[in-house]
């Protein structure tokens, strides 16, 4: 039923993501006129906050799963109307903090705060090839935090209060275990992370023991991979979405 | 002809200690007007609820015209549930609601709805969470009466709804059905509204298919048996009780099934049982009778 | 029209009787469009499957004829029709009643034309 996720989706964008940007536009004049900030400063801090707004935006799955069942559709047609909204958004939204980015470059000739640019550009040694490919990382890279942020949404979406907590601190759990694995291994075992940097260097394409420039294929083909495998998981999840009474 | 059957539907929580549906076997046909009656938490919303898909079965399967209707585009876009739940955005307005419904349903019926909203005095500039329970069901009942679905099912479309608004509702709905015939599955409490307004009669008590027959079948089955008790309860000895009142000497038994080919007793007196009363004993009846 | 939903009678039935009386009465006259099944229903709150089933009964007996695109209206000779048909009953509802009840009070056929006469003579 095209006509329908068509109208859900057009519905979604027009409502949150284009009065997103009206509102992130009139703020930035705002701020340009009251404030006189310089222009790249107010930039840079729109489009932080910019991001963060759609980044929590994204997560709120349950009503728009509320409004398609109302309106007969299937979960699978919604998880369609999801990834169409989440890579128009991912888009345009990469456009504009490119956009940015180059204003900030053009205007300033300071070096931007992108990491991209640190550590990747240059691979290719032609200026050309770099723009394209750090625009279309950009893309792919933004997509991959929607779709994580997204998975995680809907997981949070379909737990209790209960499963919620155990969620959200098994993640964290996630993140600080590492650490910790290697703190401890650096400090009782060895101070040898040679496997650890040569599975760093595949995975990311950064080299750490040289002063090269990283390769961003790499990087590229790992996000990828996890998109991959997020978007099996939201769909399965989404499939599960009930209504609760 | 489109068929909306219901098989073997099992439903239960908590690990299945709690069993809220119990293989149910009902049918759905077309153009038919269904009143779906139980008590409070009798099954009905949950039952409702899977039809629609909005929540899943722990067993069994919905089919309309043979497809199950799960995860069904096709089926689901013939299938239309009003609910009681909040199924809009925060701070809506009812203006953008009715919007998005046309532009969601190709063949949403829009001069209906600019009818219903002017008979219903609706002000479609408010917003829906704002309004009185009354008029959300009456912004419900207008989306669920236009949109282009072959089954339509209603769940206590009446809540909050005045008198005026009642009456407003059912003529409106009776129009709707002769001009655009499909099938209406009703659920509420107020029986006595639409006891002449349903052609079936669908009751689930504790989980499970107590009555489903047609409404006159049903008339032409019950009967009120009354006379002094000796001769009543000999008389209904063999029938199929479903209520007994008693005053003094008298008892009236209310029975269902074909009467027995003996004589009436002189001073026994048999009359019809009216569908409300039907229901409102099956209700009371503990235990659910076979039939 | 009237309705007694607490009648014992099948809604139909009562439908039908109800156009039959208003026909026997004159009140829909011959030739004249009666109202449609949907404004029926609308008016009484009945399932229009429920009217237009007595309607049909009614078709049946050669009192109403459907005119296709313009409605129902009372056939010619229907309320003649009505008449005689009420009359054949009015044997069998009325006057064998009348005398079996006649036999429970022990009345002769006597009795019975007198009290008949009665009637006549005070009204």
């Amino acid at each position: 039923m095209i006509i329908k996720e068509t109208a859900l989706y057009k519905n979604i964008m027009k409502r949150y993501f284009l009065y997103t940007l009206i509102y992130m536009a009139i703020l930035f004049s705002i701020n340009i006129l009251l404030n006189r900030m310089r222009l790249l400063e107010n930039l840079s801090q729109i489009k932080t906050t910019y991001l963060s707004f759609i980044v929590v935006m994204i997560c709120f799955n349950y009503y728009l799963f509320k409004l398609s069942i109302n309106f007969g559709i299937s979960r699978q047609s919604l998880y369609k109307v999801k990834l169409s909204l989440l890579c128009s958004i991912a888009f345009i939204v990469n456009i504009i903090t490119f956009s940015t980015n180059l204003l900030v470059y053009f205007f300033d000739k300071k070096d931007l705060n992108s990491f991209y640019i640190g550590l990747y550009y240059g691979f290719f040694q032609n200026n050309i090839f770099d723009f394209t490919f750090m625009f279309v990382f950009g893309i792919i890279f933004t997509f991959f935090i929607f779709i994580i942020f997204n998975t995680l949404g809907t997981l949070l979406s379909l737990l209790g209060v209960v499963g919620k907590i155990i969620c959200l601190v098994s993640i964290y759990a996630m993140f600080t275990l590492p650490l910790m694995l290697i703190g401890i291994y650096h400090d009782f075992i060895s101070t040898d992370f040679s496997v650890i940097n040569t599975i760093f260097s595949i995975v990311t394409g950064i080299h750490t023991s040289n002063n090269k420039c990283g390769n961003p294929i790499n990087m590229l083909v790992t996000l990828i991979i996890i998109i991959i495998i997020m978007l099996f998981i939201n769909y399965k999840l989404t499939k599960r979405y009930q209504i609760r009474r | 002809m489109d068929k909306l059957e219901i098989k073997n539907l099992n439903r239960n929580f908590k690990f299945g200690k709690q069993k809220v549906l119990k293989n149910i076997n009902v049918s759905f046909l077309s153009n038919k007007i269904y009143g779906l009656f139980g008590e409070n938490g009798a099954g009905k919303s949950t039952l409702m609820s899977i039809i629609a898909d909005y929540n899943f079965p722990t067993s069994g399967e919905v089919l309309l015209d043979g497809e199950n209707v799960h995860d069904n585009d096709n089926a689901l876009s013939k299938i239309y549930y009003m609910n009681q739940n909040n199924m809009y955005p925060k701070n809506e307005k009812i203006k953008k609601i009715f919007k998005l419904t046309k532009a969601i349903y190709k063949d949403y019926d829009s001069q209906l709805q600019e009818k219903l909203v002017n008979e219903f005095k609706l002000n479609i500039k408010l917003r829906f969470d704002k309004l009185s329970t009354g008029y959300k069901s009456i912004v419900k009942i207008i989306i669920a009466l236009c949109v282009p679905c072959k089954f339509v099912i209603l769940d206590e479309p009446t809540l909050g709804l005045d008198a005026r608004n009642r009456d407003i509702f059912y003529r409106e709905l009776i129009e709707s059905y002769s001009a655009n015939p499909r099938t209406f599955i009703i659920s509420t409490h107020i029986i006595e509204e639409i006891d002449k307004l349903v052609s079936d009669v669908v009751m689930i008590d504790n989980g499970k298919i107590v009555l489903n027959d047609t409404a006159d079948n049903i008339r032409s089955k019950a009967y009120s048996v009354n006379g002094p008790i000796d001769l009543v309860s000999d008389y209904t000895k063999d029938l199929s009780v479903i209520g007994k009142e008693e005053l003094g000497q008298y008892v009236t038994i209310d029975v269902m099934g074909s009467l027995p080919n003996k004589e009436v007793p002189s001073g026994v007196k048999i009359t019809k049982i009216e569908l409300q009363k039907l229901i409102v004993n099956l209700m009371n009846k503990d235990g659910a009778n076979d039939n | 029209m009237q309705f007694d939903f607490q009648s014992p009678e099948p809604i139909f039935l009562q439908v039908s009787n109800q156009i039959e009386d208003a026909i026997f009465t004159g009140a829909f006259k011959e030739g004249t469009q009666i109202p449609s099944t949907t404004e029926i229903s609308k008016t009484f709150q009945i399932n229009p499957a429920t009217v237009l089933k007595g309607m049909n009964l009614l078709v049946n007996n050669n009192l109403l004829e459907k005119q296709r695109g313009r409605g129902t209206f009372v056939t010619y000779g229907a309320q003649q029709r009505v008449i005689n048909e009420r009359r054949e009953h009015f044997y069998h509802d009325y006057i064998l009643n009348l005398i079996n009840e006649s036999k429970k009070l022990h009345l002769s056929k006597d009795d019975i034309l007198e009290l008949i006469k009665r009637g006549y003579d005070n009204g």
